[in-house]
């Protein structure tokens, strides 16, 4: 008797055949629900349909069975938190360090109801579904030969979520790079030695930590002595003096979109930082004179931009006002 | 204006990423060290395009805003005293410590201020995304890209830094899991890592955030992302090339001391065979070859000083190897 050996189809054939299969199984997908035009309109159930026939596909059951019923899992989870129909775009701006709200708000918005998917947990979800397209259901997709062009066109609306997640880490990062030119860029405010010294042992106090996903702290220490400052006097002579003035204070950059722009009067209505703290003048209103020590006066401060007003008590009290600016560099 | 990123359109699916090391580099800097890639790259270099990353505008915002010439004295200090520890067969060990010390002070500003190294990663992250967009632009998908980083000197720090973050943080989209972007080779030239690492480690209790440098809070190591069955590394290929007598390469008149030497599991190590001077042109220094010459041409060897941490002379001496990295059959 004969025995013939069923014969392994030769490469081209298990190309042609894979690229078959993803024809049909995509065929289905879009009798089933067409598939968004634009990546705008791509929602987490398409990149969830997309992946489950690639899985199909890659036969990723048989190659890796942990994976494919982790992906199972949380197509479960998202299906029964109803956060299918959720765009891409907004679930990846969840997906960011600090997010608030997103896609648990908006799947209550929608269905009305109580979801119990917590947000982080959410969160963990979509980068591991993320990870799963992109490792295993991918090398079992290539293992069956399957035609890169086939896999793009497969994993559309999956690559739609990748894209919009990175979209979003994108925005998340520039904000942080303008934050750091915005504290630390050429129109920041220049610090004297004393403030570096401050500032740098600042680093180590909550509150004053640079966060690698969020940029700097807002928040900066002030020691700074001003020459440039005007002192005027209550008294009935109602007369002006130039005087020295010392600074203790709290620094408040301002990040949010609209502060901090050039131009000769914007910078005044919403400038890039204020501050507040304590403002000492010396015994005298004299300029280029200690200020502090004996005699000195104490009072609050307030600045907007580059621009400062105090106050100070004592016997001859008055407001202060200057600005920011050094006579030498660095110093005062 | 923030700093700007280079946008470049791709001509085929490969890209090189350049990032240079200490001094003052500013945008157009690097043309020559781009024309010698271009060349390396050969006929594939028509369907390739050569990225620069620039960060001394990042690096200026903070030497402008601060002073922290103190904090730069304890640390040089504490590099002189770790160098008089080693037993070096050198004549001036002093002035050799005090060099390599005003080298590694150029490390200052990312050591000591947490916020100036996470601007220049975040600026080179930025700079990955646009090169993402860039390739996207142009139909080729992360998965399809051929990507190749080559730093040098202080970059190999940044680099390094930078994609054990992505690694880390798979919001970022930047990885081989978390992005389907697998980078085909990470060259680090005359890489400092472990250089910096040991002296962060002597001055620890000044270093802010350190959980925050990778290098320091973390044994050294091939960044790498995992799924549920899978790992992949963020470089399907790293190498690290350093001279013998380069001593921001971790070594010092050939001694390769481990605190000094980075040397990752897994990564394919080239230790260049240097020489401090060039005869006639060649670092190859045979006797019987010089004395020949020079009585052919009748005239003394020409001796010329040789620069042991020259970027685009590692570029030189292994174009064949970046060749086959970069381009493989």
């Amino acid at each position: 008797m004969t025995r013939t050996r069923a014969r392994r189809p030769s490469a081209s054939n298990r190309i042609r055949l894979s690229a078959a299969v993803v024809s049909i199984a995509w065929s289905a997908t879009l009798g089933a629900q067409p598939p968004a035009s634009r990546v705008e309109e791509v929602t987490l159930g398409d990149a969830m349909r997309s992946l489950t026939i690639a899985a199909q596909v890659g036969k990723m059951n048989v190659k890796r069975p942990l994976a494919q019923h982790v992906l199972d899992s949380l197509m479960g989870a998202f299906a029964s938190a109803r956060l299918t129909s959720v765009p891409v775009e907004q679930i990846a701006r969840t997906l960011q360090p600090n997010a608030k709200g997103g896609p648990l708000v908006t799947a209550r918005a929608i269905n009305r109801e109580q979801v119990e998917t917590r947000t982080g947990a959410f969160r963990e979800g979509v980068l591991r579904l993320n990870g799963i397209g992109n490792t295993e259901v991918m090398s079992s997709l290539r293992s069956e030969a399957v035609p890169g062009d086939s896999i793009t066109k497969l994993l559309a609306p999956f690559d739609a979520l990748v894209a919009a997640t990175r979209a979003a880490a994108r925005a998340r990062n520039r904000d942080a790079i303008a934050r750091f030119e915005r504290k630390y860029g050429p129109d920041s405010p220049r610090l004297n030695y004393l403030e570096v010294g401050l500032n740098y042992a600042a680093q180590f106090v909550p509150g004053f930590k640079s966060t690698e996903s969020g940029g700097p702290s807002p928040l900066e220490l002030i020691a700074s002595y001003s020459s440039l400052s005007m002192k005027l006097n209550d008294s009935s002579s109602a007369t002006a003096n130039l005087v020295s003035a010392g600074r203790l204070g709290l620094r408040v950059y301002f990040f949010g979109d609209g502060w901090g722009q050039d131009g000769r009067f914007m910078r005044y209505l919403k400038p890039a930082h204020g501050s507040l703290g304590l403002l000492s003048l010396g015994p005298q209103d004299d300029p280029l004179q200690r200020a502090w020590g004996r005699g000195y006066r104490l009072g609050p401060f307030v600045a907007w931009g580059d621009l400062f007003a105090g106050y100070v008590g004592g016997s001859n009290h008055g407001l202060v006002v200057g600005t920011n600016k050094f006579i030498i560099p660095r110093v005062f | 204006m923030p700093p700007r990123v280079q946008s470049i359109p791709w001509t085929g699916t490969r890209a090189v990423l350049l990032i240079h090391g200490v001094g003052n580099a500013k945008v157009g800097d690097y043309v020559d060290l781009v024309g010698q890639i271009e060349r390396v790259l050969g006929p594939a270099s028509a369907e390739s395009v050569v990225y620069t990353f620039y960060y001394d505008q990042v690096n200026d915002w903070f030497a402008d805003k601060q002073q922290a010439g103190l904090l730069v004295g304890s640390f040089l200090q504490s590099m002189r005293s770790l160098l008089a520890t080693v037993q070096l067969d050198v004549s001036d060990p002093v002035s050799l410590g005090n060099s390599i010390a005003d080298l590694v002070g150029d490390v200052v500003w990312p050591v000591l201020l947490a916020d100036a190294r996470n601007a220049v990663k975040s600026t080179l992250i930025e700079q990955l995304f646009q090169i993402v967009e860039d390739a996207g632009t142009a139909g080729v998908p992360p998965r399809q890209m051929e990507l190749s980083v080559v730093a040098h000197s202080m970059g190999c720090f940044h680099l390094y830094e930078t994609l054990q973050t992505i690694a880390e943080d798979t919001s970022l989209g930047l990885g081989p899991v978390s992005g389907g972007l697998q980078l085909a080779n990470v060259i680090y030239m005359a890489s400092p890592v472990q250089l910096i690492r040991s002296v962060m480690e002597r001055i620890a209790v000044l270093v802010p955030q350190k959980e925050s440098i990778r290098s320091l809070s973390k044994p050294l190591a091939i960044p790498v992302q995992s799924s549920v069955e899978e790992s992949r590394p963020l470089a399907r290929h790293t190498a690290a090339i350093t001279g013998n007598l380069d001593p921001v390469g971790g070594h010092f008149f050939r001694a390769e001391p481990a605190w000094a030497f980075m040397n990752m599991a897994g990564q394919d190590t080239i230790i260049d065979q240097q020489q401090l001077a060039s005869v006639n042109g060649s670092e190859a220094l045979d006797l019987t070859e010089v004395l020949h010459t020079a009585l052919r041409d009748r005239s003394a060897p020409v001796i010329t000083p040789n620069n042991p941490h020259s970027w685009s002379e590692y570029v030189r001496r292994h174009e064949a190897d970046l060749r086959t990295w970069l381009v493989p059959a």
